[in-house]
């Protein structure tokens, strides 16, 4: 009878599936990417009443919140191709959809999918900054765009960093999916370590050590760059020192 | 010389200002006083359009703005000749002291970041909060917030500094600070409106006071004449509850 778990078989698929880790690092950059930026837009056009653009962005929010994730990759993988086959009927264009990636499929599918979480999150950091903050840019002459760069988006980045640093960590498994499209990242590279030896315990094990070290360190990460723009919020003296340094001259 | 007319605003089915007239002359420090919900807070923010008035006009260097219906560019130039010192301080939390400071003047008037500082400095230094240029706000007490707040308007150089009751929420004992650097702006020659329930400061400090109530100016003129003086039953009422041991 064989070994019921083989730990040399596990070690030695590590190299092979960590191998392809760029390529799910690729996914989750390339999509959080896409996420950010469809997600700031659906947050603007929400906070700033823009018609259409928000009742527009409110419905894709809705969807995509009430879709499984696998069915989302599936309906890029298959509706991306029906619909530039359309258009090629229509209007005569060249679309050729065979030669598109798997991974743009990947990209698209999940990047569509954060952008919608990511507009949650990022409307509700700019509605969490301080509405007085922003009459005082206008009282002292400010634009709206000036207000927008100098006032709200540094503050709202600090609020976000904490929900968008999770909502990375929720990308980078959810990239563990695209194998469904035949991309082959370290998920796909498991499954097929996996079924070259018949042992799949192994290999899982192995993707599952490399998934956790990703999560966690971009967590750290996130953690970090929190602490970095909060430090205009932890450098406040106690009380003692604020009143030895408070000699008030008069200037009348 | 500015002056507002007619100025009315309701919000929903309160009519909370019932057509404003007011002048103020060059130099004039004009201190508004009036119960709770009278729209004197309203009258100021309407006039730096924080809130749009329903009707009324403005006239700022002989240029007569239609507050109900100015434009954006209209606006800005509005809000780029005057200063607003708010209730709460409204400091930027994520700016030092400094950069509290010179944010408007880099980015409201496009001055270079060099002579901005400067400007700012000296601002910093005529409130006596120098030393802690970079400090971040909520590492100051209320009363040194306000301060700053003040630098972040006389900065500007604005034609009019207007004042939301800049002291309400401060605490007992930094009211004075704050209002010694105000005395200190009036001894300058700087143009203020200023909403208060410090009677003494008004009394002290004020060419002019304005008595409104219920949205409309029920008594208007010296300041000495209106505090120690009033002619109408209803500032009479409010100053008894204001200084409950003064003649008045």
């Amino acid at each position: 009878m064989g070994k019921l778990f083989d730990f040399d078989f596990l070690l030695e698929a590590f190299p092979k599936i960590l191998r392809y880790l760029p390529v799910t690092l690729e996914i989750t950059f390339v999509a959080m990417i896409i996420g950010l930026v469809l997600g700031l837009g659906i947050a603007l056009s929400e906070i700033h009443n823009i018609p259409v653009c928000k009742q527009l962005g409110q419905g894709y929010v809705a969807f995509i919140r009430g879709t499984p994730l696998m069915v989302l990759i599936y309906l890029t993988y298959f509706g991306i191709p029906l619909m530039l086959e359309s258009l090629n009927r229509r209007f005569g264009t060249g679309f050729n959809t065979n030669a598109i990636p798997p991974l743009a499929y990947a990209f698209v599918a999940l990047g569509l999918n954060d952008a919608a979480f990511n507009s949650v999150a990022i409307r509700s950091a700019i509605e969490a900054v301080d509405k007085r903050e922003i009459e005082a840019a206008h009282s002292i002459g400010m634009t709206a765009l000036q207000t927008f760069k100098r006032v709200i988006a540094p503050q709202a980045l600090i609020i976000a960093v904490p929900n968008l640093g999770n909502q990375i960590i929720g990308l980078i498994k959810g990239t563990s999916l695209a194998f469904t499209v035949s991309v082959i990242d370290i998920m796909a590279s498991a499954r097929i370590q996996g079924s070259r030896g018949m042992r799949f315990v192994e290999v899982y094990i192995d993707v599952a050590v490399i998934y956790w070290v990703v999560c966690f360190l971009t967590g750290k990460c996130a953690a970090l760059i929190e602490r970095r723009l909060r430090r205009s919020e932890l450098t406040a003296p106690d009380e003692k020192t604020l009143e030895k340094n408070d000699i008030y001259e008069r200037n009348v | 010389m500015l002056r507002l007319e007619n100025v009315r605003k309701r919000f929903g089915d309160q009519e909370i200002l019932k057509g404003i007239d007011l002048v103020i002359e060059n130099g004039e420090v004009v201190v508004i006083i009036g119960p709770s919900g009278s729209g004197k807070t309203t009258l100021l923010r309407c006039l730096n359009f924080l809130v749009r008035a329903d009707e009324g006009n403005l006239w700022i260097h002989d240029r007569k703005v239609n507050l109900a219906a100015a434009d954006r560019k209209t606006i800005l130039e509005v809000r780029r000749s005057t200063a607003f010192v708010f209730q709460n301080y409204n400091l930027f939390r994520n700016k030092t002291v400094l950069d509290n400071v010179t944010l408007g003047l880099i980015k409201g008037r496009g001055t270079a970041r060099g002579r901005a500082e400067e400007i700012a400095t000296a601002a910093l230094e005529q409130v006596g909060m120098k030393k802690f240029m970079a400090r971040y706000p909520n590492t100051l007490s209320g009363g040194q917030q306000q301060r700053v707040g003040i630098a972040r308007a006389v900065a500007l150089n604005p034609d009019i500094i207007l004042f939301d009751e800049p002291t309400s929420a401060l605490d007992p004992e930094m009211v004075g600070e704050v209002l010694d650097v105000m005395k200190g702006l009036a001894g300058d020659g700087t143009t203020m409106l200023i909403v208060t329930h410090e009677i003494s400061f008004a009394r002290e400090a004020a060419d002019q006071v304005i008595f409104i109530d219920e949205g409309v100016v029920a008594e208007k003129g010296q300041a000495e004449e209106v505090l120690a003086h009033p002619r109408e039953e209803r500032t009479k009422r409010f100053l008894r509850r204001l200084l409950p041991d003064s003649a008045a």
